[in-house]
């Protein structure tokens, strides 16, 4: 192929140009924010936090009764089961979790956010990564390594919704446990 | 100097603005994920810092080497804007994040200039650079639970033939009581056949090789090769703590990348060398 050179217009010039612009500046900046940032031992994000558990809507439960539970509920013959969920990518699948029957109503509950539909596992780890990449972006803090969801399986003929299952829950969190 | 300038010039001539362009772009993705990195992110173990190197260097030698001895570059106006919108991720404040710059170009060169062949190719170079270094490590992170167990389940059937009492729980291998791996997302095969993917791609881009039957086979080979290494690495982990810090942290896990990075490039460099050098019939 004749290799004559096409005259660059000034549109292609200034493409160029911006784009040498682009990769300079992104490594200043970079250069900058590392020269301002405290040491590298002093910034590590995936921390434990040990703090109790969100519910939604302002209840929160302590971490240390973070445990499995039965409630009893007028509206159903058997108990319904609630279990606390590692919710990070990172742990093992919590639907092996608290086994439930064949025909029960299986719900997770993370920050308040209900998923009780198919790919719930994968559902939860989109939350998270989401959290964690917005986190990233707006310079927050980054979520803990261990935060917990609220896993509610509901027995097979029972009518209660997970929506009413977690407003039984924040009601009867220990005493001290509601946000202010 | 000033035959030197005069080369210079003649090659900056015969790229043109569009190929510059093209080479800045290619450059600076990679250059703000290095910078990322290495400037912001927390210090990596040998072991990841040769695999991450390894598939930028090999992704990074496959777009020059096309932008160079490929044809003269034409952009037109629609496509040097894409390209100023993507490199607006290189200000990701995320090294894999900044891989979406590749991911637009590669989608808007592949989907709109098909039809130009270098643009095509550059497209998938950035593609699998993408793939690799971003939306791979999202879909393993996302299904992770689900990946894991069958990872663990291969590693565990292997496992059997050297250690009696291997036992599994979710992502959780032990072959003793009070010593347990779990398995994350820079020790899946997942992660090792994504580079795979990407050396076998920028290879046969640097060879002008196509996609054939002979490629797809080593590409196969690769990939047999590259799991039995990563296997062989995390069983060999399993009996101690010691162990578990040579292979993972220590020389031993420099060792194995070397191996996978070995065991990746070696079968498609025979099959690209032995179409090369295959004689020509005479006329």
């Amino acid at each position: 192929m004749p290799a004559h050179a096409a005259p660059l217009t000034p549109w292609a010039r200034g493409g160029l140009a911006l784009l040498c612009a682009l990769v300079v500046a992104s490594v200043v900046v970079r250069v900058e924010v590392s020269r301002r940032q405290a040491p590298p031992a002093h910034r590590d994000g995936w921390e434990a936090s040990g703090g109790p558990v969100d519910l939604g809507m302002g209840g929160l439960w302590p971490r240390a009764a973070a445990g499995p539970l039965t409630m009893r509920v007028a509206e159903c013959a058997a108990p319904i089961a609630v279990d606390f969920v590692e919710a990070s990518p990172y742990q093992p699948d919590p639907s092996l979790v608290g086994r439930p029957g064949p025909t029960d109503h299986v719900a997770y509950v993370y920050r308040g956010r209900v998923l009780d539909s198919r790919f719930i596992t994968i559902r939860l780890n989109a939350i998270y990564l989401a959290r964690l990449a917005s986190a990233r972006l707006t310079g927050d803090r980054m979520p803990a390594i261990d935060e917990l969801a609220v896993k509610v399986i509901v027995p097979a003929g029972c009518p209660i919704s997970p929506e009413a299952v977690m407003a039984i829950l924040r009601a009867s969190a220990p005493p001290g446990s509601l946000m202010p | 100097m000033r035959v030197a300038a005069l080369r210079g010039g003649s090659a900056a001539a015969r790229l043109g603005a569009g190929g510059s362009a093209l080479l800045v772009f290619a450059c600076g993705t990679v250059l703000s994920a290095v910078a990322q990195r290495h400037l912001l992110e927390a210090a990596q173990t040998a072991q990841r810092l040769v695999e991450f190197n390894i598939g930028e260097a090999f992704g990074l030698a496959a777009c020059v080497s096309l932008v160079l001895a490929g044809p003269r570059a034409v952009l037109g106006r629609g496509d040097l804007v894409v390209l100023l919108v993507a490199a607006l991720a290189w200000f990701v404040p995320e090294h894999h994040g900044v891989y979406l710059a590749t991911t637009l170009a590669g989608m808007w060169f592949l989907l709109a200039r098909r039809s130009d062949r270098l643009l095509r190719d550059l497209s998938h170079m950035w593609l699998a650079l993408s793939v690799y270094e971003l939306w791979g490590k999202l879909l393993f992170k996302l299904a992770y639970q689900l990946i894991e167990v069958f990872e663990v389940a291969v590693i565990q059937r292997f496992g059997r033939l050297l250690f009696d009492g291997i036992a599994v729980d979710g992502a959780r291998i032990s072959v003793r009581g009070d010593w347990s791996v779990v398995l994350l997302e820079g020790c899946s095969s997942f992660h090792n056949l994504s580079l795979t993917v990407l050396i076998w791609l920028s290879i046969l881009k640097i060879a002008r090789h196509p996609a054939d039957a002979a490629a797809a086979r080593a590409l196969g080979v690769s990939a047999c090769l590259v799991v039995a290494v990563n296997v062989t690495r995390i069983l060999a982990m399993l009996p101690s703590r010691e162990a578990y810090l040579f292979w993972h942290d220590g020389s031993g896990a420099t060792v194995v990348a070397l191996g996978s990075v070995a065991a990746a490039i070696v079968p498609i460099l025979l099959c690209v060398e032995r179409g090369a050098c295959r004689p020509m019939p005479h006329r």
